[in-house]
């Protein structure tokens, strides 16, 4: 058990030596939120997925390769929806959520779709229902970039996904008050923790961020069949920002991108890629 | 003197059995367990099976396992391999990537990566603008482009076909992004998938290649491992693969509210990892089960996927352990 929780932190400073062989040589501030045990701690039905296991890998990949010093990993009872919706993700410039998530008619409060936790913003506390306003971050509670999140990365099922509905576009460019990039799904997809590294691997040498998220799911993201409730089966993976930063990477600017105001809608973009199709 | 006999016959005894094991053939060796990830949205985990309509009685009681290849590519191979898309690059210094363990070959107008055990495979056409095109070709245009680079650089095995072609879209924000996405095409996406003994190969065996403007090559990403056969493993019976299913071993796409499913139909496919050749060697056989529920007063189907090796041959994977760490700002908020 104890050399478990040390090897964390060996990999983390040894990593600065031997993944080095990327060009990026950047400083950002990061941050992660991440849940694994959902069933496990706080008997949610959702299932235990490996939220945690992600961002602890995007992290060791993010000091590894030359991106950030060591930041700020919650996993488990100490990742709360509050890190979303209250200050510590938009205190950083590089924030990532793995876990559940929900669509936007999932919940049914008109808020959108959700990051969801089994805690209720405490370490001890535990939902007892899913649609608990406190278990869910949802699009209308988070607005981020304007105290200092550049670039976002949702790594759970349906974040970036509309259903069709130009109002659910709105609420997503809604979240962009000074962030750069978006990085999420539009679809299902599966939680692989080691996706996290090649994403970060891919940013430190030198991809841009959306390439290196698309990357990262072409790589890890699995086909497998699926059934009469999502017919296609697919993994779409989609990255929202303003049309002029698509090309963000390691040392693009940390300033603040464009915030939405409801009428430049079209200085916007959604970049969209079919990772997989039902086999 | 008499523990020097013992001694003897103990070791004479533990040589005999190791070398018995190794004649008997490589069935003794413990697969590592295969992981397949949970998806990111709620599934059922508390339904009852019902298996009577299912009829098992065509599968298997053994399936070969097939062991994947480790290539070992040297520099020198690797330069061969990448001065096929740019003369320049026999001569070249690539990057070498340790955490991606592969050479990287790039210049202004082509990206060539080459994984060192896999012989996985990325190509990149730089030229290509990240803009809408113009004139897109049809899917099966797109299959042919396709077929041709794929052929042309070797890298379409006979166990790959088509399996279907998707749009890659950049939509401005004005725009809905899903119901007006088709307007907005940059590129289309071919998907290969593979067979093996006839059967699918899920996870992540796959040759994806984009293809753009006028059938123009924007990318190529050769994704899966070459296998090599290795030996045949007892299965677990299909009974106590579908308790597998129902205790969350496996993975499915039962929306959350089903309480009883009906499994009609069980087949074998093969399951391949991404994980590095140093911790899943092998590529094994899954159980893929198919069946129905009611699902908001309609019957729809489903899929579900378990590991097929039984039980007795596979080692168990590590739990992941967080780190203990506390965080002062959150405690007494």
């Amino acid at each position: 058990m104890k050399k478990k929780i040390v090897i964390p932190a060996l990999l983390a400073v040894s990593m600065g030596s031997s993944w080095a062989t990327g060009v990026a040589d950047a400083k950002w501030t990061h941050g992660y939120s991440g849940q694994s045990a959902y069933q496990r701690t706080g008997s949610c039905a959702y299932g235990d997925r490996a939220g945690g296991e992600y961002v602890q890998a995007l992290h060791d990949g993010m000091v590894g390769n030359n991106l950030a010093d060591t930041g700020t990993v919650y996993r488990d009872n100490q990742s709360w929806s509050s890190d979303l919706t209250g200050s510590f993700a938009d205190s950083k410039q590089f924030f990532a959520f793995a876990g559940h998530g929900l669509d936007a008619n999932a919940i049914g409060n008109g808020k959108g779709a959700a990051s969801h936790f089994y805690t209720l913003n405490s370490s001890t506390q535990f939902h007892s229902s899913h649609s608990d306003d406190a278990a869910n971050a949802q699009w209308d509670e988070i607005r981020w970039g304007s105290n200092g999140l550049r670039w976002a990365t949702m790594y759970q099922c349906n974040f970036l996904r509309n259903l069709g509905s130009t109002a659910n576009d709105t609420k997503i460019l809604n979240m962009f008050k000074g962030m750069r990039l978006m990085m999420g799904f539009a679809s299902i997809m599966y939680l692989d923790s080691r996706e996290g590294g090649r994403y970060a691997a891919r940013i430190g040498a030198g991809w841009t961020l959306k390439d290196s998220f698309f990357d990262a799911a072409a790589y890890y993201q699995p086909a497998l069949k699926y059934g009469e409730t999502n017919p296609t089966g697919k993994v779409i993976a989609r990255v929202v920002g303003p049309t002029s930063l698509g090309g963000d990477k390691w040392d693009s600017s940390t300033g603040a991108g464009l915030s939405f105001n409801g009428s430049n809608a079209s200085s916007f973009t959604t970049w969209t890629k079919e990772i997989t199709i039902n086999p | 003197m008499k523990k020097l006999i013992i001694s003897a016959t103990a070791l004479g005894v533990l040589a005999f059995a190791g070398y018995s094991l190794s004649v008997e053939g490589k069935s003794e060796e413990k697969l590592p367990e295969l992981f397949i990830p949970g998806m990111g949205q709620s599934v059922a985990n508390d339904f009852k099976l019902s298996l009577e309509s299912m009829d098992s009685s065509e599968l298997p009681e053994k399936q070969q396992v097939y062991k994947f290849k480790k290539f070992n590519i040297t520099l020198e191979d690797a330069r061969k391999k990448a001065a096929q898309f740019d003369p320049s690059f026999e001569k070249a210094a690539p990057k070498q990537n340790a955490q991606l363990n592969s050479y990287s070959f790039e210049n202004e107008t082509v990206l060539v990566e080459i994984e060192k055990d896999t012989g996985k495979m990325y190509y990149q056409d730089k030229t290509y603008p990240s803009e809408v095109a113009k004139n897109i070709p049809s899917d099966e245009e797109a299959v042919a482009s396709a077929e041709e680079f794929l052929e042309k650089f070797g890298w379409l095995p006979e166990t790959f076909e088509p399996a279907g072609v998707t749009a890659n879209t950049i939509v401005p924000g004005d725009v809905n992004s899903e119901t007006e996405a088709g307007d907005y095409v940059s590129t289309k996406t071919v998907h290969f998938y593979q067979k093996i003994d006839q059967l699918p190969v899920l996870g992540v065996s796959r040759i994806m290649v984009e293809v753009g403007d006028n059938g123009q090559i924007v990318s190529a990403r050769k994704y899966h491992k070459e296998v090599g056969a290795f030996t045949s493993y007892g299965l677990k019976s299909v009974r106590e693969a579908a308790q597998d299913l129902q205790t969350s071993k496996g993975v499915h796409n039962i929306s959350e509210d089903a309480k009883n499913v009906v499994l009609d139909k069980v087949e074998l496919a093969y399951y391949e990892d991404p994980a590095s050749l140093d911790q899943q060697t092998y590529l094994q056989p899954v159980y893929v089960f198919e069946g129905t529920y009611y699902y908001e007063g309609k019957k729809v189907s489903f899929s579900g996927v378990v590991p097929a090796v039984s039980s007795g041959s596979i080692k168990a994977m590590d739990a992941d352990v967080p780190p203990a760490v506390s965080y002062k700002e959150k405690e007494g908020k």
